[in-house]
């Protein structure tokens, strides 16, 4: 087994993953089109702080795709929303870290200049289409708000293009939907529309933020083919948000798995799959039954909770739940290292190389 | 379509329940002719007395009397005021042109003062602005009417003499009382709009609209604000009740020429004639404004649709 | 499995009225169901899928009568449930209990652990004493997992996962026979998810219950349902067991659903055929003439709009409403 971890000292990888080397692993030598580092965000509620978000690093080169696997509270939706600055302010605050979109940092732009991103460069589609359009406003308005927010168009021509990409995205009689309401319309051509709207600045980067976990399977299936049509055709790049493995398996080209507010694992799809290193990975893959197992092998589901993340958390947040849990994982939290090469693990004791501890 | 007719006959149901109403308050405050006549009753012989009640058709059994009370009010003809010595419905009808004049004013005011204010505390929700607004509106909402009517006559009537305290004829007559009567409203609209708004801004479509990078005036005018006036609006309908129905305070109070007064005034003469007829127009103002209200309300939300 | 029947179910019929115009006549209805039959036996667990709209929650509510059906009937142990009286059903229905999707919406936020797993055997009858409930209670929250010294906390105090527990607990109270899950998974994280599922599963074993099992989630139904029927709009679509619904699925509305479901393992993903369908789900009040499916499905004829297919079974214990089946 290859010991992969850098010669770095110990002390200096505790929990942070500033001097860490980004996982392209020189597969390609285009620079990445956005490159999170150390990105950390709390929520300052009657509680206490709530640490959503425990600086996490990960990047997307241009065209490809990203997804973003986790659990309800693993900071997956605050992290991508974090990037536009998208979460709610107060309680939500972004403390630390940098993303840095083509070379400009997101978190040093001023209001005017990140509006400009916001749906120009960048564009997000929502979990809940029924949610996420305004319900008093014709979908043919909420979408040439967007265009000619960032287009120097007249309202004519945006029009003409709002019709244009609803046509792209597949809703019959473009021209008569313009004009109707977002109730007029189910829930998957709504999600249409949202996906409409998404690409109507032809952006370079697309945030999707769980967009079929409110649709039924064989609309979900529909969107997800179009986005995958969409995004070969346009070449755009997309974060795909989900707790659905099957869903991350037909879509993504890498995938990054997070629990409680950090990163654990990194790596290109079918490595992940075909060989998970992060006890907690393995523990998800196995709590999944699979729609083709002829054979019933029984479900290993993970024992315990996610833990709280109102306060500080030491060591590794997995250890309580971890079967192969020592005293270093109770202590110390390790850091998102490169096992083998674009496979990242944040694990004393990962199941590849059998660990760094 | 049927939206719309049935809202109609719902109206037309709310100012028949007035009507009956304002028919029985006649006899549940005693035998009508007594009450009529007064302390006249004890110069009459009793045969007087039952000519008078023949005349007046109390002899007959209440649901005759009901009948012909609603045939004679759909014409307009409620009764002779005796102390008029006019038909009742048209000593109302001289009095509404003032207490709509004195409702529409206090009507503007409220909402012009209430929605900029509402909305100004939602956008910066625990700053000074939004404080001292809060601290206004928990002042317009607890101080009774009456009470502020008395404290404004007293500082600008009496003490400043900026303003007449009582009467009308010129402006300066309407500014007092339409701002008592704006009073309530202006505070609780203006709650009404902040926690609306505030509640808006939290939904999602909001978060689309930030994400659009559409200007956050924009965000704030069509998305949330647009949102926001659905509450706004069904709470205007009820204004209109309040305010037509508040005017009775502050008319008499400001001696104001209007239905209110006049109703006060018939109350104590017992004029019940001119009372049935003041209670039963305003009630049909109400309906009429509540049900323009209700379809305003169908034409801003598009899922309410005139034909579902 | 058995071969007993201990719940049949015969052209179940569970329509909703709608209303509209100026004196709210009724002016058609959502046919939520409309006509479904099958058995359940004894031991079992019948998985029933389908997707939002098709009538599966309806359909199990109606199974257990809490709404009156509109039509058809339902026979638990042989005895028609619409012949019993109200005090007939309320002592039937202490062996046919429900778990519902949400745990929290389900659960009484006023009362104690305790006191929401102790109150059907107060309300059945079926302790005499104090001391009595609090042993049953401790019985069954260690049967659940549930940590019997949270017998004292409120439903907000615990997580999904737990309070989905203690759904479970109330719903074992009365010892039932059977039990609907009604999307008793849906609202968990997936880690959750394989905890409950097994814990269904040992009581299944330890306590011979049996099940329907509600949901939109064909990997797990597959996983722990024995047969699997799938509803369409309010009609049953196909039934057989889940190794021959999943290996070979008769009706093309069955193929379609399986082939959407992405199987967690990219290069095998790769290489599967989408079978997509055209189009939305038509309304229930509104379902198209002959097969419900003919407006969506690949293969439908002219036969096949003008004429409904019969539910019938296409091969030993597989039944399935395709007229090309």
């Amino acid at each position: 087994m290859i010991q992969a971890v850098p010669p770095a000292s110990m002390e200096a990888m505790e929990t942070s993953v500033s001097n860490f080397a980004p996982l392209e692993g020189g597969l390609q030598p285009e620079p990445a089109l956005l490159e999170v580092r150390d990105l950390t965000t709390k929520f300052y509620t009657v509680d206490g702080v709530v640490n959503a978000l425990n600086g996490i690093s990960y990047s997307v080169r241009k065209g490809e795709c990203l997804a973003i696997v986790g659990e309800s509270g693993s900071g997956k939706t605050v992290g991508v929303l974090s990037i536009l600055r998208l979460i709610q302010s107060p309680p939500g605050k972004i403390v630390g870290g940098s993303i840095s979109f083509k070379g400009t940092d997101l978190l040093k732009l001023d209001d005017n200049a990140l509006r400009d991103i916001r749906g120009g460069a960048i564009s997000v589609i929502f979990q809940d289409p029924m949610t996420s359009l305004n319900p008093v406003m014709r979908v043919g308005a909420q979408i040439t708000e967007n265009i000619m927010a960032h287009e120097a168009l007249t309202r004519r021509q945006a029009r003409d293009k709002a019709i244009e990409m609803l046509s792209r995205v597949g809703i019959p009689t473009p021209a008569k939907r313009v004009d109707d309401y977002p109730h007029q319309f189910s829930g998957g051509m709504r999600q249409r529309v949202m996906i409409a709207m998404a690409l109507s600045c032809s952006p370079q980067l697309i945030i999707a933020d769980e967009p079929t976990t409110a649709l039924d399977v064989t609309i979900q299936a529909q969107i997800v083919e179009l986005v995958k049509k969409l995004q070969s055709e346009l070449g755009t790049a997309v974060i795909w948000i989900s707790h659905d493995l099957g869903v991350v398996a037909r879509l993504a080209d890498r995938v990054a798995v997070m629990y409680a507010g950090h990163i654990v694992e990194s790596a290109p799809v079918d490595e992940l799959y075909a060989r998970p290193a992060h006890p907690y990975t393995i523990g998800l893959l196995n709590s999944l039954p699979r729609l083709d197992a002829k054979v019933k092998t029984k479900l290993q589901a993970i024992g315990g909770l996610p833990p709280n993340l109102l306060g500080e958390l030491r060591g590794c947040p997995f250890a309580p739940r971890c079967a192969f849990a020592t005293d270093i994982c109770r202590a110390q939290n390790p850091a998102l290292l490169e096992v083998t090469p674009s496979h990242g693990v944040a694990c004393w004791h990962d199941r590849l190389t059998g660990g760094r501890a | 379509m049927s939206y719309v007719i049935r809202r109609v006959l719902q109206s037309v149901v709310v100012v028949f329940g007035v009507s009956i109403v304002a028919f029985f308050m006649l006899f549940m405050t005693g035998d009508p002719t007594e009450i009529i006549l007064g302390d006249g009753a004890d110069h009459m012989t009793v045969q007087q007395i039952e000519e008078f009640r023949v005349k007046m058709g109390f002899d007959r059994p209440w649901y005759i009397q009901y009948a012909s009370f609603v045939g004679n009010a759909v014409r307009g003809d409620f009764g002779y005021s005796f102390t008029r010595h006019q038909p009742a419905f048209q000593v109302i009808i001289e009095k509404m042109p003032a207490t709509i004049q004195l409702a529409s004013i206090a009507f503007v005011l409220s909402l012009l003062i209430s929605i900029p204010l509402g909305v100004l505390s939602a956008i910066n929700p625990h700053k000074p602005i939004d404080r001292i607004s809060t601290f206004v509106a928990l002042l317009g909402q607890s101080i009774p009417s009456f009470w502020l009517s008395i404290l404004l006559m007293l500082l600008f009537g009496v003490k400043l003499k900026w303003l007449p305290i009582s009467g009308s004829g010129t402006w300066q007559h309407l500014v007092m009382p339409a701002i008592a009567l704006a009073a309530f409203p202006i505070a609780r609209n203006m709650r009404l709009t902040r926690s609306s708004m505030l509640d808006f801004m939290q939904k999602d479509f909001v978060r689309t609209a930030r994400a659009k990078g559409i200007s956050e005036y924009r965000v704030v005018t069509s998305h949330v604000l647009r949102n926001s006036l659905l509450p706004i609006v069904t709470a205007i309908g009820l204004e209109a009740g309040f305010l037509l129905g508040g005017s009775v305070i502050i008319e008499t109070i400001f001696g104001w020429p209007g239905v209110g007064r006049e109703i006060v005034q018939a109350i104590g003469s017992k004029d019940f004639y001119v009372v049935q007829a003041g209670v039963i127009t305003l009630a049909l103002i109400f309906a009429v404004v509540n049900l323009i209200i209700d379809l305003a309300y169908s034409w801003i939300d598009p899922r309410i649709g005139f034909g579902s | 499995m058995s071969e007993e029947v201990l719940v049949q179910v015969k052209d179940l019929k569970m329509h909703f009225p709608i209303r509209a115009g100026l004196f709210n006549r009724t002016v058609g209805a959502v046919k939520a169901v409309d006509g479904i039959s099958f058995d359940i036996m004894k031991g079992e667990t019948l998985g029933l899928v389908g997707e939002s709209g098709c009538g599966k929650t309806t359909a199990g509510r109606a199974i257990l009568h809490l709404y009156r059906p509109t039509g058809g009937e339902v026979s638990f142990k042989g005895t028609d449930l619409a012949k019993e009286s109200p005090e007939g059903l309320r002592r039937t229905r202490r062996h046919m209990q429900m778990i519902f999707q949400d745990p929290y919406a389900s659960l009484n936020p006023q009362m104690r652990v305790g006191e929401i797993i102790g109150r059907p055997l107060r309300v059945h009858g079926l302790v005499k004493s104090a001391p009595e409930e609090k042993d049953r209670v401790t019985e069954l929250m260690q049967q659940v997992g549930l940590n019997v010294s949270y017998r004292d906390r409120f439903p907000h105090e615990f997580s999904g996962g737990q309070r989905q527990r203690i759904g479970i607990a109330r719903a074992l109270a009365t010892s039932p026979d059977f039990i609907v899950c009604d999307e008793a998974i849906s609202a968990l994280d997936v880690s959750i998810q394989a905890q409950i599922i097994n814990l269904l599963e040992q009581l299944r074993d330890e306590l011979g219950l049996t099940y329907l099992f509600i949901a939109h989630d064909l990997s797990m139904v597959r996983y722990i349902s024995t047969r699997v029927g799938v509803m369409y709009l309010g009609k049953m679509m196909e039934l057989a067991s889940s190794d021959a619904l999943y290996e070979e699925p008769r009706h093309p509305y069955t193929r379609a659903l399986l082939s959407a479901i992405p199987i967690p393992d990219p290069p095998l993903e790769r290489q599967r055929q989408r079978m997509l369908l055209e189009g939305d789900l038509p309304s229930p009040a509104n379902p198209p003439k002959g097969c419900r499916f003919s407006t969506r499905c690949p293969m439908a004829t002219d036969l096949c709009r003008a004429v409904e297919p019969e539910f019938r079974e296409v091969a030993t214990r597989h039944w399935a409403a395709c007229h090309f089946a």
